[in-house]
């Protein structure tokens, strides 16, 4: 009971962190030389290096990663943006930010959400209830006027289809991959091209976005892969299946642990983990007996499973932390690091 | 109109209740309408300690804050309250040039201004203070190319600077003169008259609400909604809008369910709905609600420029905006330019 209790926190706090992970899945890789990783130091947060030394003090309310040269802080209670060297480069009136992706970033202003560019300066109107990160030049957006959601161009245009819906469901990972992006209409999921045809028709009572140009999805019963000209790669015959990374993705067939498949349908690393995330930069992160852990893609743990919150690999680091029960009371006391691909900590849980 | 009235923050509902008795719209597009006040000296009210004064455009004090009420300048004079009885400043001297002593005061233009003693009846003074057209109406709004609509036993004409009716009192209501043109109300509706009088737009279709001419274009509503007439009267964008202000910059905020956009003169919408107030463009910069705060969009871009938030913000005037910080007994009120910065910080 106890136990299950457990898994269950541990799982609603991986779901909280499906956001970082879609982030890092999807987003453009942060390629600047400097690679800078957030770390809390005391209850404050700064930036270390791939070395783990210390680049930025630790002077931030809270700190997330570098995307295209800048990150998310918060700052005597606002949310700002900061550049490499720490220094603040945009600061406005923003009750919520998120991180720039394809030179905008959408930010929350006068309860409205809205899209301003590396200067500060709005470039799409903040006009909407709800706005997602851009990816492929489109964005999902959640209309003011009827609460619906849909996706825009790089002007902010509503992207319109005659043949389909005027708005979709919520989907959790809305962005455009492949040229291609997930929508729901009710229960049925299909998929759109960026002009908002139908690509895809909506057959699929599930279905996951697209990666390394396949998809998972339901057919049946059984989650099988499809491409993008919608032929059927990766026969239906899984209990369920992940997305595919570094050639290989998370399913399973037979029993109640996954394993991963390669772009045949071939089990490649047996059966054996509770849960298995997409690979990201060579390296999965997997749920064994209570604790998380990473794998290299032969399927070989790069330490013994002893995290309970992890985020993917991210310019060769991957951020883990480890919760300390409190004496006192029920609550945990978080302690984040960094390992390397090699599974030493670059940062030893701090907080 | 009577909404733009209804969501005034309480100190500009205050700067117009002496006047509300005339017609809501004819106060609110007179006062704060396009004035052409280039080359004259512009004065700007401030509140400094609990008292109005005002400033130049460059947040320079001309006129030291003693003033328990102050409107903007019109036509060179700028009407004050001290106490119960207003008067006015004038621009050029910077000084108190009309005693105050009228208990409704309404905007210089064409040299006169209509008001109102305590128990009387409305006349026009010039701007020494003298009655050049003697009271004599029951309502009485400001001059406006020439023409001054005027309510004599319950019904509405127009007065000429030398007092004399354009025709006899006839309509239930009447607006100010625009574009050598005027919107009077009859039994069927508003209809359109000329400079003569003549009734020259009557469209077959009845009128519920009707705005000045402005651009070319005027604002009607119709059983269909808002739309625009040009001035032969032919409905250029059909009504269909909950709400339509005036073309000014070849732009016109509407509203369509719950937010206003602006169209263009084919009835483009150039920037799309979302907006839950809007104010017309002036200067290429219009003032625009979002959710709680006032903002200001630009033209070129159609997208918001200065994101300062204020409580109220009005249209750019020679080069400055007023806007508002704070609520209610808390407001405070300063003047920004177009890069938002302040050119008088806002102060109560």
């Amino acid at each position: 009971m106890k136990k299950t209790a457990f898994i269950l926190t541990i799982l609603s706090l991986i779901f909280i962190q499906s956001c970082d992970l879609v982030d890092s899945i999807s987003g453009k890789k942060d390629d600047n030389t400097v690679k800078l990783y957030p770390v809390e130091i005391d209850g404050r947060w700064g930036y270390i290096n791939s070395n783990g030394q210390l680049q930025i003090e630790p002077d931030f309310q809270w700190a997330s990663l570098f995307q295209e040269g800048l990150a998310v802080v918060r700052e005597s209670n606002r949310w700002k943006y900061i550049d490499k060297t720490g220094e603040v480069v945009i600061e406005g009136n923003f009750s919520s930010i998120r991180n720039f992706s394809q030179g905008k970033a959408a930010v929350r202003f006068d309860g409205r959400w809205g899209y301003i560019n590396t200067s500060g300066n709005f470039v799409i109107n903040p006009k909407f209830r709800d706005a997602h990160k851009f990816s492929n030049g489109r964005a999902f957006v959640r209309s003011l006027h009827n609460w619906g959601y849909y996706y825009i161009d790089e002007k902010g245009d509503k992207i319109e289809s005659v043949d389909l819906p005027g708005s979709f469901d919520f989907v959790e990972t809305n962005e455009f991959r492949d040229g291609l992006a997930l929508v729901r209409d009710d229960d049925e999921f299909g998929y759109i091209d960026k002009s908002g045809n139908a690509a895809i028709k909506f057959k699929y009572n599930e279905a996951r976005p697209f990666s390394e140009k396949l998809a998972a999805v339901k057919i049946s019963d059984k989650w099988g892969f499809i491409n993008s000209s919608e032929d059927v790669e990766i026969s239906p015959q899984f209990i369920s299946a992940g997305d595919f990374g570094n050639g290989l993705a998370p399913a399973r067939k037979n029993s109640n642990q996954f394993g991963y498949v390669n772009r045949s349908g071939t089990l490649i690393i047996p059966e054996q983990f509770e849960i298995a995330e997409p690979f990201q930069e060579e390296r999965a992160a997997v749920f064994v007996d209570g604790k998380w852990t990473f794998i290299d893609t032969s399927g070989n743990q790069i330490t013994s499973p002893k995290f309970d919150e992890v985020a993917p690999f991210f310019n060769g680091l991957a951020k883990v932390t480890i919760l300390i029960p409190s004496e006192m009371d029920d609550e945990f006391t978080e302690k984040v690091g960094y390992i390397n691909k090699s599974g030493s900590y670059v940062w030893f849980p701090t907080n | 109109m009577t909404t733009a009235i209804s969501k005034m923050k309480p100190l500009t509902l205050l700067l117009f209740t002496a006047v509300l008795l005339f017609s809501a719209c004819d106060v609110v597009d007179s006062i704060t309408g396009n004035k052409d006040t280039s080359g004259e000296s512009t004065i700007h009210p401030v509140l400094v300690n609990g008292k109005w004064g005002y400033i130049d455009n460059t947040g320079k004090v001309l006129i030291e804050a003693k003033f328990d009420e102050a409107r903007d300048m019109s036509d060179g004079m700028a009407a004050v309250r001290m106490n119960d009885v207003w008067g006015y400043v004038d621009a050029s001297t910077a000084k108190l040039s009309i005693t105050p002593g009228f208990a409704i005061a309404g905007d210089f233009n064409d040299g006169l201004a209509p008001v109102q003693r305590q128990g009387e009846l409305f006349g026009f003074i010039n701007k020494t203070g003298e009655f050049s057209i003697e009271p004599g109406f029951d309502f009485a709004s400001t001059f406006s190319e020439g023409k001054a609509a005027v309510r004599s036993d319950g019904l509405w004409t127009y007065i000429s600077s030398n007092g004399s009716f354009l025709f006899d009192p006839k309509y239930s209501n009447a607006r100010s003169f625009s574009e050598d043109m005027a919107a009077v109300e009859t039994f069927d509706g508003w209809i359109y008259i000329d400079e003569t009088g003549k009734e020259i737009i009557t469209p077959s279709f009845q009128i519920s609400a009707a705005r000045e001419f402005s651009d070319g274009f005027a604002a009607v509503q119709t059983v269909e909604g808002w739309g625009f007439i040009n001035s032969e009267g032919d409905l250029k964008i059909t009504p269909k809008y909950r709400e339509a202000g005036r073309f000014t910059q070849d732009r016109a905020w509407v509203r369509e369910g719950d937010y206003v956009g602006f169209i263009d003169k084919s009835d483009q919408m150039i920037i799309d709905p979302q907006f839950s107030d809007a104010k017309s463009f002036s200067e290429n910069m219009a003032a625009v609600r979002l959710n709680n705060d006032w903002f200001f969009v630009g033209k070129s871009s159609n997208l918001i420029t200065i994101t300062n938030p204020f409580s109220e913000a009005e249209s750019f005037q020679n080069g400055i905006s007023r806007v508002t910080l704070g609520d209610d007994e808390n407001a405070r009120f300063g003047y920004i330019n177009k890069k938002g910065d302040y050119v008088w910080f806002p102060t109560k």
